[in-house]
């Protein structure tokens, strides 16, 4: 167990390296470069790309600027200046986590809220009508584009029920009214929420069925234990931790946000600011926003494995399983 | 009820009956038992064959400009009406179709021909390879897919063939995976001594005696990552990165359907209910061949 533990510690630290190293030089080697967004402007000539460029530091070989980019970032957490705006990476990433971290967290909790019940709910009814609908549900959840669903919603909700608003944070003039918050909220997190929930309530519900099918539960059962308890203490307590899991691995986009659905809603969040970037060629902030998320992605990842090794201590130490390979890593959804 | 000849203890059509008189179910019967499965797989045969066939279907083509029915609602003319541009929709859906399946499809093959070749040199190997390759299945699994994929579609600037490589490029860990640790659990077995000694390459080893044991997993693995596939390149089409307009996807005809919500809400809609059934059927057809490949796992 400390083995396995130590060895999963320490290969985060090449993981990190080798993400931060991938994703500088596949950036750097993008056609157009940092200073892309520079040569469409016909008042800037060659000379000054040349200045610019090595102002910048961009004249210097790029191991060096790996390097230096590498000191800046982890012993200073700068993620340098923007090309496009000329501030500081790091303060804008900081302006948007607010409005993304309100998106997303509370998307998280209707999707964990919802999942649970819909879980429970087929788990118990395994095979009836209800496990079947909501079972195409899920599935559904799973295959929906999440843009089309939120074109939808604003089709529905916005332009001819008009009950919420079709984006935004709050409406102009009226800042800080928690009501009027609360309506701009409701739209895009549910939308996210439905692409959450399809996987959770999947997890939830197998997770139930093996549970009931384990010994313990027939004890509990020939003790004379009501259903309600079994179900609630007993099943659940096993059923819930696999799922945690999973649902802990997908908490990066807590921080990093959603891009499609902050785009299409236009809200003030970090997965817009992203997507802002790459359409302006804005180098620094969208190598910033990217290792930040892989950088949660991977200790997410290791915090994951870490609660399966607690839940699970009987975890493989065999040499042929690598540190985590017991639980099943996947990307996130796309939102 | 139907009866079984006497004398042979068969019935008439040949298949075996076991004692209490049901039909042994073979994998193909139990898929198509499950009714959302195959009509799934009906659909999307269905949508591939009327898509592949499009000129058979509409008079129109797909970027053919009607100036006198803008935004126009259904008509006999139009079965769906037309786009902002006065183009037929329902054309666009189908030639939209075209190039959505083909590029998932190249994107799935991609992926999983590189997930199969890398997970059988890990599998095989083992050792170094396997931890480089681990390694490498980690690295992908660290990096957030979707940005990669919006960086690295806007790094090729549109071009078709980039699409389907970028998309393969970020979705091979699953096939990988699941190919190296079949490949590991058979490594020991005695058939493949047996093939080592009478000479066959490693290349002959893995592709004759051990991939094709693989294979069912990968199947499964494959439908559902056409589903995703999909997802993947409609989104980045609709954030305008994926395939370029006019050449039609159901992605990218979406792209200009939020400024366009109230004038031409079926322009909105369709493209992306034809995303949705479609995915939805692949997954549908995934789980039908997980199910009738394994029944007990209901």
């Amino acid at each position: 167990m400390g083995y396995v533990l130590l060895r999963r510690l320490v290969y985060t630290v090449p993981l990190v390296v080798l993400v931060s190293m991938v994703t500088f030089g596949f950036l750097h080697l993008a056609p157009g470069g940092p200073v892309g967004v520079m040569t469409g402007n016909p008042k800037v000539t060659g000379e000054d790309l040349d200045r610019i460029a090595s102002n910048y530091g961009l004249d210097r070989p790029v191991p060096v600027q790996y390097l230096c980019w590498f000191r800046q970032v982890f012993l200073r957490f700068d993620f340098g200046r923007s090309y496009v705006t000329g501030r500081n990476v790091s303060s804008m990433i900081l302006e948007r986590i607010p409005a993304t971290l309100e998106l997303m967290l509370s998307a998280f909790v209707l999707a964990i809220i919802a999942g649970g019940i819909t879980g429970i709910v087929s788990a118990v009814k395994k095979g009836s009508l209800v496990d079947q609908v909501l079972s195409v549900v899920t599935m559904a959840g799973m295959s929906v584009p999440v843009f089309w669903l939120a074109l939808v919603a604003i089709y529905v909700f916005s332009l001819n029920l008009g009950i919420f608003p079709a984006g935004g944070r709050s409406a102009v003039g009226v800042d800080g009214s928690v009501a009027d918050r609360i309506r701009h909220l409701v739209l895009p997190a549910s939308v996210l929420s439905l692409v959450y929930l399809a996987s959770w309530s999947r997890y939830i519900r197998d997770g139930l069925i093996e549970a009931f099918n384990g010994e313990f539960i027939r004890t509990a059962r020939a003790k004379g234990l009501g259903e309600w308890t079994v179900i609630m203490k007993h099943s659940l307590k096993n059923a819930v931790l696999p799922a945690l899991t999973v649902m802990l691995m997908q908490l990066p986009t807590l921080f990093t946000g959603a891009v499609i659905t902050e785009t299409v809603f236009s809200w003030p969040g970090m997965g817009r600011l992203f997507f802002e970037g790459l359409q302006r060629q804005d180098h620094t902030r969208v190598l910033g926003i990217m290792v930040i998320s892989s950088l949660l992605i991977i200790l997410f990842n290791l915090a994951g494995d870490l609660l399966g090794m607690a839940i699970d201590p009987r975890i493989d130490k065999g040499r042929s399983s690598l540190p985590g390979a017991k639980i099943e890593k996947r990307s996130a959804a796309i939102t | 009820m139907r009866a079984a000849s006497i004398d042979t203890g068969r019935p008439m059509d040949g298949t075996l009956l076991p004692a209490g008189g049901r039909k042994i179910n073979g994998p193909w019967s139990r898929f198509f038992d499950h009714r959302p499965s195959s009509i799934a797989l009906m659909l999307i045969v269905l949508v591939a064959v009327i898509s592949a066939l499009a000129p058979l279907f509409t008079p129109f083509g797909p970027n053919d400009i009607d100036l006198l029915n803008i935004s126009s609602s259904p008509s006999p003319e139009h079965v769906l009406g037309t786009d902002e541009l006065g183009r037929d929709l329902f054309t666009r859906l189908l030639y939209g179709g075209r190039f959505s399946l083909l590029v998932s499809f190249l994107s799935v093959v991609t992926g999983v021909a590189l997930g199969i070749a890398l997970g059988s040199l890990a599998g095989y190997f083992r050792g170094a390879t396997d931890n480089i390759i681990t390694c490498m299945i980690d690295l992908f699994l660290s990096i957030p897919v979707f940005l990669v994929l919006l960086v690295a579609a806007s790094a090729g600037r549109g071009s078709f063939w980039v699409i389907p490589l970028v998309i393969g490029g970020t979705s091979w860990m699953e096939t990988a995976r699941l190919v190296r640790s079949r490949l590991m659990q058979l490594g020991g077995e005695e058939y493949v001594d047996a093939a080592r000694s009478l000479g066959v390459d490693h290349a002959g080893i893995v592709i004759r005696h051990l991939l094709p044991q693989a294979l069912l997993p990968v199947t499964v693995s494959a439908t559902v990552g056409f589903a995703n596939a999909m997802l993947m390149e409609s989104s980045l089409s609709f954030l305008g990165f994926g395939i370029q307009p006019p050449m039609p996807t159901w992605g990218n005809m979406l792209s200009n359907a939020q400024a366009f919500l109230r004038s031409s809400p079926l322009a909105a809609f369709t493209p992306g209910l034809m995303i949705f059934m479609i995915c939805l059927s692949f997954n549908l057809v995934g789980t039908g061949i997980k199910r009738a490949l394994a029944p007990r796992d209901e």
